[in-house]
């Protein structure tokens, strides 16, 4: 960490100011000044670039960008990151990931300060740079942790990332076209991700919070990339939330959107996001297709049996299969979703018992307690009352029970509405 | 499910796991780094966007479309069906 203390606080010299190629300025200078994306890029990468530039979005002509406001840099700033940048890539190379971090955390921090001038053709760098950042933290963190220290990394990190989020939620100066505000959900994301690992997912809802009264392009005009990655944090935290339907809604419109996104990291995201969107849809009366299994084996294993059990009403399989799996489903984090799913197949074990009954509008609790113990659960009358009870209280089913006859008396019509009519 | 466009997108893709070793190692060395929802490499952001959505939105169709069913023969219905005759046939004696 020698440099930081070389470097010494943000400079002063805000006289060179000018919108003039220099040859002596540094590599970050010049792509500022010439409003050069691809230098941008190339001046804050780890290793060598690839291809990030077209994550901006849109048809922007990025050589063209020309921003309208005053051109206000501090070349020496800029100097001093790419300075910086090139310790931490030396750290970064030498295995110390803490101080790498430290390092790049500093430049990330110079940039952004002076990344007011900027225009769109800047966010490429500007995703570069965090999330370098962010892997670099995450990085630096284990080491720390290895060592029994203390980590820091990831919620300096966060600090950090927060600033470019304002650097491009409150771009006042460039037209809509050329804003930084199409940056906003790409750096939105990257901070979900970092409070994910953080395990602070609480902050989340100051961030979503951020965004009103930020006037920000249409949702949809975003990269399809940016939108999807969203929508997954905003259906997970409405999960979390116990929101079913909203997340029912971002998890669904994620997982059809997937489609266009050619990469292998679509797989694996789409896993984690039917680890989800599974225990939401069963409570709705949706089962995932043999395409999920066949994609997915892990998914399967998890929950292929369980979702058999809840379709055919075999609630002792249920209750069995739910001791088997609950390491993996504490682990996925849908053990209470699924743990709600026996009042489902409790649902779907009384509506066997109609069907078999021949639809009639009245039902012999006995008749239910029978088939509760064929699906080898152990209960009793009162046990079997109160289940039922349970499930006319949800609007599971229409109708009421005599208690003194032990009867139960269904609705002439409906007496199951379908599952995704009623609210979860 | 994979289209031609993806042999242009492999350099990239290749690059980047090359530039980002320490990210690939993470993801398959520990359990937790799994339940990560990675970012999508940017190469093939500007090439394909909303307009392919629907050609590919059909792609995978993931769930049944209900278990609703009226269909008393599966193994298990049969089973309960069975057990409830044996239970009518007793309470009438």
């Amino acid at each position: 960490m020698s440099l930081l203390s070389r470097l010494g606080p943000k400079s002063q010299s805000q006289g060179q100011s000018q919108k003039t190629f220099k040859s002596s300025t540094s590599p970050l200078g010049r792509a500022f000044l010439n409003s050069d994306a691809t230098a941008a890029a190339s001046a804050v990468a780890l290793g060598p670039t690839y291809g990030i530039l077209g994550s901006v979005g849109g048809d922007v002509d990025l050589a063209a960008a020309e921003s309208e406001s005053e051109v206000d840099v501090s070349l020496a700033d800029l100097a001093a990151a790419d300075d910086a940048i090139d310790e931490a890539r030396a750290q970064f190379n030498a295995g110390n990931y803490p101080d790498a971090f430290a390092t790049y955390n500093y430049a990330a921090q110079l940039i952004h300060n002076n990344a007011a001038s900027t225009a769109r053709w800047f966010l490429a760098a500007l995703f570069q740079l965090n999330l370098n950042l962010y892997s670099l933290a995450v990085k630096g963190d284990e080491t720390l942790a290895n060592s029994h220290q203390k980590t820091r990394c990831l919620e300096e990190a966060a600090r950090t990332m927060n600033k470019a989020f304002s650097v491009c939620a409150t771009d006042r100066f460039n037209n809509i076209n050329q804003s930084r505000k199409w940056g906003v959900y790409y750096i939105c994301n990257l901070l979900f991700r970092t409070y994910f690992k953080l395990n602070q997912i609480n902050l989340a809802s100051n961030l979503i919070r951020s965004f009103r009264g930020v006037d920000l392009p249409d949702l949809s005009l975003y990269p399809i990339a940016h939108v999807v990655t969203y929508r997954y944090y905003m259906g997970v935290l409405a999960f979390y939330d116990e929101q079913y339907r909203k997340a029912q809604d971002d998890l669904s419109f994620a997982l059809i959107n997937f489609a266009p996104l050619t990469t292998p990291a679509r797989i694996h995201n789409r896993k984690l996001l039917l680890t989800h969107l599974i225990p939401i849809n069963l409570l709705s009366g949706i089962s995932p297709s043999d395409v999920v299994y066949s994609n997915h084996p892990e998914l399967s294993d998890l929950f292929g049996d369980l979702v058999n059990a809840i379709e055919a009403g075999k609630l002792g399989s249920f209750d069995e299969l739910l001791q088997r799996k609950q390491k993996g489903l504490i682990r996925a984090g849908v053990y209470l979703t699924i743990e709600r799913c026996r009042i489902i197949c409790f649902r779907n074990l009384a509506r066997r018992v109609f069907l078999i009954r021949g639809k009639p509008t009245r039902l012999e609790l006995q008749d239910i307690l029978t088939a509760v113990t064929v699906a080898g659960c152990e209960a009793d009358m009162d046990e079997i009352e109160c289940m039922v009870a349970n499930l006319i209280d949800k609007g599971l089913l229409k109708g009421y029970i005599s208690h003194e006859k032990l009867m139960l008396v269904l609705s002439p019509n409906n007496a199951f509405p379908s599952l995704d009519s009623v609210p979860v | 499910m994979v289209s031609k466009t993806d042999d242009k997108k492999a350099a990239p893709a290749a690059a980047a796991a090359t530039a980002k070793p320490e990210e690939k190692k993470k993801v398959v060395s520990t359990i937790e780094e799994d339940d990560e929802f990675e970012d999508f490499p940017s190469a093939d952001k500007e090439v394909i966007g909303w307009d392919a959505v629907e050609a590919a939105e059909k792609e995978l169709n993931a769930w049944k479309d209900s278990w609703e069913d009226d269909d008393n023969e599966t193994d298990f219905a049969v089973l309960l069906a069975a057990e409830k005759k044996k239970v009518s046939s007793a309470m009438k004696m």
